[in-house]
């Protein structure tokens, strides 16, 4: 869409401009004003750091959650985050888009502290950076179309069959769309399956097609043929539009389909964060628990 | 228990305890004016939501009618019935009128829907944003880029301060055919004269004295139900406590408020 921005992106990833040259024609996005590998006017090419966190602490009171956590999320990967229950996984993701704050160390995108931003800043984030709730979190008061379409009614001046339209493609993307599922749109979502409320979450975080998706948990619930459906879902978003992935994750078969680089988080802290083949091979107990479902 | 150690720590606890509610209230103060100063600062920005606030508007409005209606017809008929016994007894209940008028346009009207609409309001409030906040929807709103205290809390807070004097409106006409009804039947004080003393006694300050507080107890009834739906802890049975908390400060806020606008008022009147 922006030749200019394409050479000083992909500069010295050539090879991929192409790529991120479909990326960046997409619809919605010409309308919202994301470009893909460039914000502010600094740029990020494929593989290199996009969202960092320094040295994060935090804590709920005396519930410490992170201590000099380290993690750095690269540009068109999806990385996978896997670890018990209750140890914080969801908070990571949230300290990314700044709904939690960090009480020592940083969050940046692209190294922008986003502890520090103002409330235009952030809007401006959560654009390019879109969360999938674990409990999908709809708005009970909005049918299925309102609530895939808000972000758009929010940020785009399109009209409101413009928007039931795109609302409609991303319910397609995730299994949902019009053909099969004809009354869905005027739907509200107490009269959806858990699973089904699920796979709405996800068309409406990739409804303004954001730069990074951020999936807390998308397949817990869901029959395998829906897992399967979503990982695809995932990898595809990931090859066509260039969207990079952060996946929290119980579920190893899709953690392995999905992943590029896996990242166990453990005591607070990601120890172990390597590509998927290196991270199946490591032989440290802790790992291999972990993924072989043992309780030591 | 007679030990003095025993007395003491007892003592000492209990100053703890004096010592953390009063920091909690603070606190809770403290929240409640920021997201009032939040709520005043970012809503009238565009686009306005005039689709919310109408909407909110007849929720909290049209809604509480009925309930309306029968407190203010009630207030007004015991009121009646009260002074004039009292009245009676002076062969004055010819005054009948003036005396009710003041008490109830200034007063009781207000404050009596003020506790129950009001209140009926912001627990309502309370029990919707507090169970969106329990299943993460105030938080999605913001991850979608949108301003929670511009979706919810604005318009929930406009529409209870225009609802409020409304209501008190209404509910002062009705309070009055109330007063006329006990007057006529009761006392043999005719409704057309009752009506004229009642009327005559009015000043329009006395009217903007009603109508002030009715705007200003629904803003209180908005913003406690708003921050303590925003501010309900997880799991569902905090939305029943946050609900029930909704109810008691609502009450207390408002006749605080009441005495101030009256201490405020009366040098004026
Ligand atoms: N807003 C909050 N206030 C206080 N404590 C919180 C808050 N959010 C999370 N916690 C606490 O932080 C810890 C980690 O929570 P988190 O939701 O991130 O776990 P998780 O790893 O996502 O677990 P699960 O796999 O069960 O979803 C929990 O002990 C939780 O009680
Ligand atoms: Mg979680």
């Amino acid at each position: 869409m922006n030749d200019a921005n394409h050479s000083a992106v992909a500069g010295p990833v050539s090879a991929r401009s192409g790529a991120l040259a479909i990326a960046n024609t997409s619809g919605v996005r010409r309308a919202i004003g994301t470009t893909i590998g460039e914000y502010h006017g600094r740029t990020c090419a494929r593989g290199e750091p996009i969202i960092e966190f320094e040295q994060v602490d935090k804590a709920f009171g005396p519930n410490v959650i992170y201590r000099s956590m380290d993690l750095q999320v690269r540009l068109g990967e999806t990385l996978t985050i896997i670890g018990g229950s209750g140890q914080g996984k969801s908070v990571c993701l949230k300290l990314m888009i700044g709904l939690l704050h960090a009480e020592g160390g940083q969050v940046c995108y692209y190294g922008e502290d986003v502890g520090g931003m103002n409330a235009e800043q952030l809007r401006e984030l959560r654009m390019r950076v879109s969360m999938v709730f674990q409990g999908g979190a709809l708005f009970d008061s909005m049918t299925i179309a309102k609530n895939v379409g808000y972000a758009l009614r929010e940020h785009t001046d399109m009209g409101d069959d413009e928007i039931e339209r795109r609302a409609a493609e991303s319910l397609t993307l995730v299994g949902l769309g019009p053909e099969d599922y004809p009354e869905l749109m005027d739907q509200m979502p107490a009269a959806l399956s858990v699973g089904q409320r699920k796979r709405v979450a996800l068309a409406r975080s990739i409804a303004v097609r954001p730069e990074v998706i951020l999936y807390d948990e998308p397949t817990t619930g869901l029959d395998p043929s829906n897992c399967n459906r979503i990982a695809r879902m995932i990898r595809k978003l990931q090859r066509e539009l260039g969207v990079t992935s952060i996946v929290v994750t119980h579920d190893m078969t899709t953690a392995w389909y999905v992943s590029d680089r896996v990242a166990l988080l453990h005591d607070k802290q990601f120890p172990f964060v390597e590509d998927v083949q290196t991270f199946r091979a490591i032989d440290d107990p802790i790992v291999r628990d972990f993924i072989e479902g043992r309780t030591s | 228990m007679s030990d003095p150690g025993g007395a003491r720590s007892g003592l000492r606890e209990w100053v703890v305890n004096v010592g953390t509610t009063i920091n909690a209230g603070i606190k809770w103060s403290g929240g409640l004016a920021v997201m009032f100063g939040q709520a005043v600062v970012r809503g009238p920005r565009r686009p306005f939501g005039l689709f919310d606030i109408s909407y909110q508007i007849v929720q909290l409005g049209i809604r509480s009618i009925p309930v309306t209606t029968m407190m203010s017809l009630f207030v007004g008929m015991i009121l009646a019935w009260q002074f004039g016994e009292a009245l009676a007894d002076f062969g004055a209940k010819n005054s009948l009128g003036y005396v009710t008028s003041l008490a109830l346009v200034r007063e009781l009207v207000p404050t009596l829907l003020a506790v129950t609409v009001g209140t009926k309001m912001a627990t309502g409030m309370t029990a919707e944003l507090g169970s969106m906040k329990v299943t993460e929807q105030i938080d999605a709103i913001s991850a979608l880029g949108a301003d929670p205290i511009k979706k919810l809390v604005w318009p929930r807070l406009v529409a209870a301060s225009i609802a409020m004097p409304l209501l008190v409106a209404w509910g002062n006409v009705i309070a009055m055919l109330g007063g006329m009804l006990i007057a006529d039947t009761v006392f043999d004080v005719p409704a057309g004269y009752f009506y004229h003393t009642y009327i005559d006694e009015l000043e329009p300050l006395h009217y903007i004295m009603s109508e002030t507080k009715a705007v200003v107890f629904g803003g209180l009834a908005g913003i406690v139900g708003c921050y303590q739906g925003f501010t309900t802890k997880f799991g569902t049975e905090a939305v029943g406590l946050a609900t029930t908390e909704t109810v008691i400060a609502v009450s207390v806020m408002v006749l605080l408020a009441d005495f101030a606008l009256t201490t405020f008022f009366m040098p004026i009147g």
